[in-house]
């Protein structure tokens, strides 16, 4: 250690004596002083622009489309908000949205407590917990085109099974699908079998998190499990429950796919919501202009329900 | 839930046999379809079992029909769509979470509101654009779309893996002999691997399930992906139900597979979903 | 020869000055200790050095290259992180040597580096393990291993034991210093724990603000520090204070604080009369002398024995002070008593500037 034996020379240079002793914040930012930094442009820049031309462009160009009268994709002639007054005067717009209110709220109404209930269930110390978790949860991997395949079938008029069970509790065979008002009825519970997984996955973490001295000391302090599930667990879940809620209506609100494939919108537009409008008007009319009128009109609708969404949200202390 | 639940319930145990039940039986009973001789099928009152079991529908729909190429372009597509979701969501993520500049919160914001426009909204101006820019019917163009829908959602879910991963690392590589770049792909990636996972499977899911893209940009036999493959399948007059089940039945294999593997970050996932708001 | 130099080094954030112009050169070999209470920026100034933050103006030198432009990983240190920084996907092995394979040094060099790091720091058995594997003490050894590996200019520590229990702090602090010894490599180390510095260093800097307070050899700090802040910081319990000013008369000279109590003082020359003045003395450095009528009086408001020595916590006139007394006392709270100093054990601060007052002895 020969360096060590001789002192190591150090010497200060006074600071500016002017200086004003500005109190130290020790920042960690990293990495150290940079504004525009090329390796962040480089990594965040292919991000924007594809989202930019694929999600955010489009919208406007709806705009400009719903604008116009159209023929086979091309604008023919700038019409104004003809397209909204045309949608707004029709009657099968309001049809549509009469129907869409029916689906969302009456699937919704049957998945949260289904799910809840679930979740709850799960959390709780049941035989065979892990089997009866993943079996649960299996709807949510299908598509909603296999979800109405398996579901057209499993209803299906002349052989299917459910139509079976029916004629033997009713005494005559059901047409499920072929009268509007049963159509809607089996869409929601097709709708709820397809979709209360990923409710109750979501409930279920949130569910986990609850510590679990909570539910002691409640116990402690003379709670029975009705009291615990008021006090402790519906409050503690209470921001994934008004996540849930607002996923699962926006979810209903767009949905297209499972609708289409098992009804079409029939029988006598008896299922077609907003949505499926927006796909038939478009690529079944080849009205563009007026497809995008209304794809406009269900986008203002997602926002008024992502506003009530983040209204409700914020108080619950997030 | 409580304490006083260390002993199993019986009656929880019934109402857990329903709940499998509700979730099981459509699935179990398409495929007992899928598995019945075709004259079985279509008999009334319908049994639940067959008489024998056979493969023969699941025959016939791979090898009779276009099932096949349907089976293979949504295999391409997902996989290169996951991909390219993966690489460009992983940089942005990256970039979002250590670089600090004006205007992030802006376009994290912006980033998550492009994720509430509902797709069925924007369905036929990028028909238009697709057409516009010859992508129409290409997987190039399906592979776009996908990867663009997919990254809102990959980027927040990221974010927050790589918002985890202690600076200090990327520090002692730094001294320890990387660039800021090299300290990225060979200390952070691999530590950010459950997150990917996660966003892959969420990815993956997506791709392989959506039928709207499909539907409206791979119209042609030899472009068209197994959701519109199944759709124009039952639209067809004269189904045959026990193939079109088998091809359900097969279309299901991979995100089963991927499902039963890959359980535990899906619902992590699907959490950064829900708490991204 | 010098190792590290640092000169007239500023740092602003945006607008915000934090580092003042600090300088100061480290010998080849040297262990030097920067310490001061945290939001000093100690730890800002290490990550200068490391190159993990910019140099807003001066000039870092190691060896003979200025570095201030120069990225990290061509520096020539090598850096031990308070929270070690393990790479967690990485083994024990592959962390050490991870470093000489970023230089592109060939696999069999590497390990035959890593196995000697390793037979120095105990790791071998543990090479294969991951770090998840390991417990707090070997993490740290391990952040050292990677450290060493490299055989560097200079290692800087942040604060590295700070997340370890009380006793093997010790243990480690001792290791630590021993290892040093061994490698004679220049090291900076970071703590914000004085008694960490006093015992490792050979050369402690003392930071408080962004600026250089002292720097000096640890017992040179603990003798003569510079100012109140640093006879403040070095030393536990820390140095009492009372202000005061200085008076002189038959009896002697002596500090008479505002309200009239006398503490001794050294005769002092006739120009220092009248100034005012912190009047300072370490706990250790009185004695209990009940029978002295010229000792100090004091009221007991706290005893805490400790076995081997008792803090006596005490009122003099309207000032609290702590006396550490080497041996065991009859005394309870309440009782009135006396304390002594030795004249040569008394510092003087400057009451306005807070500088040491150096007052030449009357021969």
């Amino acid at each position: 250690m020969s360096g060590l034996a001789d002192s190591p020379s150090v010497q200060i240079v006074p600071a500016d004596e002017g200086a004003a002793r500005a109190p130290v914040r020790r920042r960690r930012r990293w990495p150290p002083t940079l504004r525009f930094d090329p390796m962040a442009t480089l990594f965040i820049a292919p991000a924007i622009v594809i989202v930019f031309l694929v999600s955010i462009y489009p919208v406007f160009d709806a705009a400009v489309l719903s604008l116009h009268r159209t023929a086979y994709a091309q604008k023919v002639a700038f019409v104004g908000l003809d397209n909204f007054v045309a949608l707004f005067s029709a009657r099968g717009f309001w049809n549509s949205a009469v129907n869409a209110l029916i689906f969302t709220t009456g699937s919704l109404v049957l998945v949260v407590p289904l799910s809840l209930g679930l979740a709850l269930l799960l959390d709780r110390n049941v035989p065979f917990r892990s089997v009866t978790r993943t079996v649960v949860v299996l709807p949510w991997v299908m598509s909603q085109t296999v979800v109405a395949l398996l579901w057209a079938w499993l209803l299906n008029g002349d052989f299917g099974p459910l139509t079976f069970l029916a004629e033997q509790m009713l005494g005559h065979r059901p047409a499920f699908l072929s009268d509007p008002t049963s159509a809607m009825a089996s869409l929601v519970v097709v709708n709820v079998w397809a979709s209360y997984p990923q409710a109750t996955l979501l409930l279920l973490a949130a569910v986990q998190t609850i510590p679990q001295e909570l539910y002691e000391s409640a116990e402690v302090d003379g709670a029975g499990w009705r009291a615990r599930l008021v006090h402790i667990t519906l409050p503690m879940i209470k921001p994934t429950f008004l996540v849930v809620l607002i996923q699962l209506t926006l979810l209903y609100f767009n949905m297209v796919t499972l609708i289409y494939t098992l009804t079409g919108g029939g029988p006598l537009g008896g299922t077609e919501t907003l949505a499926v409008g927006v796909m038939k008007t478009s690529f079944e009319d080849w009205n563009l202009g007026r497809g995008a009128a209304l794809g406009l009109i269900i986008t203002a609708v997602n926002l008024l329900i992502s506003l009530v969404y983040v209204k409700t949200l914020r108080p619950a202390g997030k | 839930m409580a304490a006083s639940d260390r002993r199993p319930r019986y009656g929880l145990l019934l109402i857990s046999v329903l709940a499998c039940l509700f979730a099981a039986a459509p699935i179990v009973w398409g495929v007992l379809t899928a598995l019945k001789p075709a004259a079985e099928v279509v008999s009334y009152p319908p049994n639940l079992m067959p008489s024998r079991f056979t493969l023969e529908s699941f025959r016939q729909v791979w090898s009779d029909s276009n099932f096949p190429t349907y089976f293979r372009n949504s295999l391409l597509v997902t996989g290169i769509a996951t991909l390219t979701s993966l690489v460009v969501a992983v940089h942005a993520a990256y970039g979002l979470a250590r670089f600090d500049f004006t205007g992030k919160t802006s376009l994290m914001l912006g980033l998550l509101a492009t994720s509430m426009i509902p797709g069925i909204a924007i369905l036929v101006p990028l028909y238009n654009l697709s057409i516009h820019t010859g992508l129409y019917n290409t997987f190039t163009g399906l592979v776009i779309v996908y990867t663009a829908w997919n990254i809102p959602l990959l980027v927040w879910l990221l974010k927050g893996f790589f918002e985890s991963v202690p600076v200090e690392l990327e520090e002692a590589a730094m001294i320890d002999g990387c660039s800021r770049m090299r300290a990225f792909y060979t200390i952070v990636l691999p530590m950010a691997r459950p997150g990917m996972l996660a966003g892959a499977i969420m990815a993956m899911m997506f791709v392989w399930n959506d039928f709207l893209i499909g539907f409206t940009l791979a119209v042609t036999e030899d472009k068209r992906l197994i959701p519109y493959g199944l759709y124009s399948f039952i639209s067809n007059i004269g189904v045959d139900w026990g193939q079109l089940m088998a091809a359900t039945v097969i279309s299901l294999v991979p995100v089963v597979i991927a499902f039963l593997l890959l359980q535990k970050w899906l619902v992590q996932g699907l959490m950064a979903g829900a708490v991204k708001g | 020869m010098t190792a590290l130099s640092l000169d007239r080094v500023r740092k602003s954030f945006r607008s915000l000055e934090v580092m003042h112009g600090v300088s100061f050169d480290i010998e080849d070999g040297a262990f030097v200790a920067l310490v001061g209470p945290s939001g000093c920026g100690k730890s800002t100034l290490l990550r200068m050095i490391a190159g993990l933050e910019t140099v807003t103006s001066g000039e870092i030198r190691i060896g003979e290259r200025v570095v201030n432009d120069l990225p990290p990983k061509d520096r020539d240190i090598s850096m031990v992180f308070q929270n070690y920084a393990l790479y967690p996907h990485k083994t024990v092995a592959e962390n050490m040597g991870f470093a000489l394979k970023m230089r592109g040094v060939a696999a069999t060099e590497i390990e035959a580096h890593v196995a000697r790091a390793a037979d120095i720091l105990g790791l071998t058995p543990l090479l294969g393990r991951f770090p998840r594997e390991l417990s707090g003490g070997q993490r740290q050894r391990v952040a050292m291993g990677r450290a060493i590996v490299r055989d560097p200019q200079v290692f800087l520590f942040d604060e590295p034991l700070s997340n370890l229990d009380a006793k093997l702090r010790v243990q480690m602090r001792g290791e630590i210093k021993a290892l040093q010894r061994r490698l004679c490599t220049t090291t900076v180390y970071v703590t914000h724990d004085q008694i960490e510095a006093m015992t490792m260093a050979d050369k402690i800097v003392v930071m408080r603000d962004g600026r250089v307070e002292q720097v000096g050899r640890p017992l040179d700090l603990y003798d003569r520090p510079d100012n109140l802040f640093v006879a403040g910081f070095i030393g536990s319990p820390a140095m009492n204070f009372v202000a005061g000013r200085i008076g002189a008369d038959d009896a002697g000279s002596h500090v008479t604080t505002d309200d009239g109590v006398r503490l001794p003082l050294s005769r002092t020359p006739a120009p220092f009369v009248g100034h005012r003045v912190v009047w300072g003395v370490r706990p250790e450095h009185f004695a209990l002398a009940a029978a002295d009528p010229v000792a100090i009086p004091v009221t007991v408001t706290g005893v805490e024995p400790t076995g081997s020595e008792t803090l006596v916590a005490v009122r003099v006139g309207a000032a609290s002070m702590t006396v550490l007394l080497r041996d065991r006392t009859g005394l309870n709270v309440g009782d009135a008593s006396r304390i002594t100093v030795s004249p040569r054990l008394i510092h003087l601060f400057d009451e306005a500037t807070g500088d040491r007052l150096d007052i030449p002895p009357l021969s």
